[in-house]
């Protein structure tokens, strides 16, 4: 028997509704219960405040500038890097078995669970070099672990520029490092920002490297080689250990909001870009 | 001034395996249209492309014969300086992505010529809005203009108006017959009306060799060689 194409078109049609707003909905019934258990929490104090009795009560300021710390300086770090090798696997090498094997490298890298950066870092960074639990050795793990974000990334959007532009700038008596640096990366920007933003995101939620490398020290990091803690580990660790679930909640609603806020810069950056190069 | 601004003497081009160019002898004279039309794949754009130098981006290309611009050999010339004195106008429009400004003043930058005060007496205000959104005459208009802001001596043009309407053509014709003046052309086009409108010499490729050169009026109305007659009459090509 055949069904009427119509039906079937309907019937796809009604799936896919039902899944997007399923995924949808997931996401909104998330940040619903954090808002709701975290809110009334949350206020001007709790933010700019120190915490006393290990989280119990006060603010979580100390964790907040320490999650600011550890995402520039390893975007910092990890973003000329990055472009740099992504530069060279698009512009100065020919596809070979020496691209491929970087390439795969980047890929296995990327797929490597946190927790064994966590490790590497501790036994790397922490033990061998005697930086101890510090917001260095927390700044290093994480820029390696951004790194295969931003080159992927990075190479992604150098490859999208097209051919012709670089031979027209050739054509203009360029030379190959002028051409890259003022017609392939200024039109590669919108792509290699987002590669820039995904690793924020990343850097800004990362919890296991963290704790194994940059300790959870509930003072102020005021130097690379002080302990501290990032939001996402001073949730995980009032959480778990059953210290303060409103507090708990309440960091995790500055966390959203903050990733929240990451976006939207990262979009409003990305527009201008966008505008002014396309 | 030299009497010719590009000269090739038995110039033979491979891509490859692929023999382009054969045994070309061909001349661009100063201060003049020089048109090279023939069919699809006859080696008229290689040719062009040679002047620049633009050839030694692809790969596999090999290059034999003397090439003289301003009868100075080809090979003593610094690429550098080459590309500045030959520029070269391709077939599509293709402003780089940023605004009208950025465009014209990026032969400047790379030069180090003038400076930012400078530049922006050049180019006014109006000019900050981003060249994708042009025309695709003013586009390409634009893409002459970026050429000409570092005073080159001889234009190459690589049938810049196959992607034009015939309206916008005929403007960019316009504007090569006023070119003319200051700068030696040379352009490729699949156009026969458009060489024999434009340009005081054409040269006819067929197959990788230049079968015929001579003036314009002289290949559009009593060609020598009788290939030469097939193709403008539209036999072939």
């Amino acid at each position: 028997m055949r069904i009427n194409p119509r039906y079937i078109n309907r019937l796809v049609r009604m799936g896919l509704n039902v899944q997007a707003y399923f995924t949808v909905g997931i996401l909104i019934i998330i940040v619903a219960i954090i808002f709701f258990k975290g809110f009334p929490h949350t206020n001007f104090a709790f933010i700019f405040s120190f915490p006393e009795d290990m989280g119990r009560e006060g603010g979580i300021f100390p964790s907040i500038v320490g999650t600011i710390q550890l995402a520039l300086l390893s975007i910092l770090l990890a973003t000329p890097l990055g472009l740099g090798t992504a530069i060279f696997l698009t512009e100065y090498t020919k596809e070979s078995l020496f691209t491929k094997f970087i390439r795969f490298g980047v890929e296995s890298l990327a797929g490597i669970p946190s927790i064994l950066y966590g490790l590497f870092g501790f036994i790397f960074f922490v033990i061998k070099l005697k930086m101890g639990w510090s917001l260095l050795a927390g700044v290093l793990t994480m820029t390696i672990m951004i790194l295969p974000t931003i080159i992927r990334t990075s190479e992604e959007a150098i490859r999208a520029v097209p051919r012709q532009l670089r031979i027209v700038s050739y054509s203009l008596s360029a030379s190959k490092w002028e051409t890259i640096k003022k017609v392939v990366i200024p039109a590669a920007i919108p792509g290699i920002l987002t590669g820039i933003m995904l690793s924020i995101g990343r850097a800004v939620g990362e919890t296991a490297a963290i704790i194994f490398t940059m300790g959870s020290s509930l003072r102020l990091p005021l130097s690379l080689m002080d302990s501290g803690r990032t939001m996402a580990v001073h949730f995980y660790i009032l959480a778990r250990e059953g210290i303060s679930m409103e507090k708990a909640y309440g960091t995790a609603v500055v966390l959203v909001l903050s990733i929240l806020l990451i976006n939207i810069l990262a979009y409003y950056i990305m527009n201008k870009a966008i505008a002014r190069y396309s | 001034m030299d009497r010719f601004a590009l000269k090739t003497n038995r110039l033979n081009l491979y891509y490859g395996d692929f023999h382009a160019l054969k045994n070309v002898d061909f001349q661009v004279h100063s201060n003049a249209i020089t048109a090279l039309i023939g069919p699809s794949g006859c080696g008229k754009s290689t040719l062009l492309r040679c002047f620049n130098r633009m050839n030694d981006l692809l790969e596999e290309v090999r290059i034999e014969g003397d090439i003289y611009v301003h009868d100075e050999r080809l090979e003593d010339i610094d690429i550098i300086n080459l590309r500045k004195k030959v520029g070269m106008v391709f077939q599509r429009p293709n402003p780089f992505p940023f605004t009208v400004y950025e465009n014209m003043v990026y032969g400047l930058k790379v030069h180090g010529m003038g400076h930012r005060r400078g530049w922006r007496e050049i180019v006014d205000r109006w000019l900050h809005t981003p060249a994708l959104e042009l025309s695709e005459e003013i586009k390409q208009r634009l893409c002459v203009a970026r050429l000409l802001t570092v005073e080159p001596e001889i234009i190459l043009l690589d049938e810049p108006c196959s992607a034009l309407d015939p309206i916008a053509t005929m403007r960019i014709e316009e504007l090569m017959i006023e070119l003319k003046e200051r700068y030696t052309i040379l352009i490729v086009t699949h156009n026969m009306q458009q060489a024999a409108r434009v340009s005081d010499y054409t040269g006819f490729m067929l197959l990788g060799d230049l079968v015929e050169f001579g003036e314009t009026s002289q290949i559009f109305t009593s060609p020598q060689d009788e290939r030469t007659e097939g193709y403008i009459t539209g036999r072939y090509g």
